[in-house]
């Protein structure tokens, strides 16, 4: 079993044993089971999933970081976290909507003078992608159709 | 003896006073159950942040990023979180009190102190000693938190990584509860690495994804802002939370003191009536 923690801004969200847990990584999806190596990791906005027996628990999260540390414990903080039933569909359809017509009418450089990420464009795709992981999240609570 | 009428007018002066202090106790009381609830959700947050960041600073080089580097502390900028208003007690007093002793310890060692203050208490009084101040910025409440922690963010990076300062420190109130609270310095920058526990347990060897330069880089300045937004918000709650037990005090010493300027003012009156009772008594024997 894995000890989970889950803590955003708001308070702590989740505290409880896991059999499985599924991360969004910068660089991919992470799935982390009992005896993991020590891992710290940056995650980015998407599904944050875990298994407990057969009861699966998704949920839409910001970016933030995850550290699998000694004896099993796996800590996440996030931003923001949302339970898919906390999930307004609509509202996340609409604001994917919104960005993916933002980000297609983008013209304007990407970076800045000095190399840094516009910081407009950086909020456009932190909304695309937080939409995208709010979608990803209610989807998977449902289940297939 | 004083006159009744000015006992009259002590009483209802003192009766206002006292209306006045009930209002703001009832309004701190408010806004203090807001700051309250703030803070204690922030605190797990800041502090899980704060444990992975000392646990990466702990096998980290320090020349790995800018707010890990450790240069012998030469100027030292204080982030002092003061409040706006007055009324609350020795809550901006011992802010002022604990930035005052700590200047005095970096003055002893032959450090240089810059002062980055927060809301205006704190800046009249330095502003009265003629001290300059690095910046000012005006005072927080439970809404501002976060852009003001932002800005102080930014601020103090800045200053760290082009080195005009070589160790940043925050002088605040924690907050315990409404009745107690404890003005705290801690050190922000350089990062303080996580101590090692005992020493006996081998320190685990992370994996990092992506790289932990990379780790560093995006977490260090979310550490900075969390840390700064969860001082602020201390100090929040603590102002309601002083301010709440200055204005209930001040409310019961005004009963109080209503209390006995009533019966100053019965006594006065019984006298008058029986100086007026003997004066009318003896002026009639006299007439006889």
């Amino acid at each position: 079993m894995l000890r989970l923690e889950l803590v955003t801004p708001s308070g702590a969200l989740a505290d409880t044993s896991v059999d499985e847990l599924r991360l969004p990584g910068t660089l991919g999806e992470l799935g982390v089971l009992p005896g993991h190596r020590p891992l710290l990791a940056a995650l980015r906005s998407g599904v944050l999933a875990w298994r407990c027996g057969s009861q699966e628990t998704t949920l839409a999260i910001g970016p933030g970081f995850a550290k699998v540390g000694a004896l099993d414990s796996v800590l996440v903080v996030t931003e923001r976290a949302l339970r898919a039933d906390q999930i307004d569909l609509d509202a996340a359809r609409r604001a994917l909507a919104a960005s993916q017509t933002a980000l297609q009418q983008w013209s304007a450089p990407l970076t800045n003078a000095d190399d840094t990420p516009d910081p407009q464009y950086a909020a456009l795709l932190d909304a695309l992608r937080w939409a995208e992981a709010q979608i990803g999240a209610a989807a998977s609570a449902t289940g297939p159709r | 003896m004083p006159a009744l009428k000015d006992i009259r007018r002590r009483i209802a002066s003192v009766k206002s006073t006292q209306k006045i202090t009930r209002a703001m106790k009832l309004v701190a009381a408010a806004k203090l159950r807001r700051a309250q609830g703030a803070i204690v959700g922030a605190r797990p947050y800041a502090r899980k942040v704060a444990e992975i960041v000392a646990e990466l600073a702990l096998r980290a080089e320090r020349t790995q990023h800018p707010l890990l580097a450790d240069r012998e502390p030469q100027r030292v900028l204080l982030v002092v979180l003061s409040a706006d208003r007055g009324l609350c007690g020795a809550f901006n007093t011992n802010i002022i009190r604990a930035t005052e002793h700590f200047r005095e310890q970096l003055s002893a060692a032959g450090q240089t102190a810059q002062l980055v203050v927060v809301g205006r208490k704190g800046r009249d009084y330095y502003r009265y000693r003629r001290v300059a101040l690095e910046d000012y910025l005006p005072g927080v409440d439970t809404n501002s938190a976060i852009p003001r922690a932002e800005a102080l963010a930014a601020l103090v990076s800045d200053h760290f990584i082009s080195g005009q300062v070589d160790r940043v420190c925050v002088v605040y109130t924690a907050f315990k509860s409404a009745m107690s609270q404890a003005v705290a310095v801690e050190q922000l920058l350089p990062v303080v690495p996580a101590a090692r526990t005992g020493g006996d347990e081998a320190p685990l060897d992370f994996l990092y994804e992506p790289s932990e330069r990379e780790l560093l880089a995006t977490m260090l300045p979310i550490y900075v802002r969390v840390e700064l937004q969860r001082a602020a918000l201390e100090a929040i709650a603590s102002e309601h939370g002083a301010r709440m037990t200055a204005m209930e005090n001040a409310t019961t010493n005004a009963a109080e003191m209503a209390r006995s300027l009533t019966l100053e003012y019965n006594k006065a009156r019984q006298t008058s009536i029986t100086k007026e009772l003997l004066e009318i008594i003896a002026g009639a024997e006299a007439l006889r």
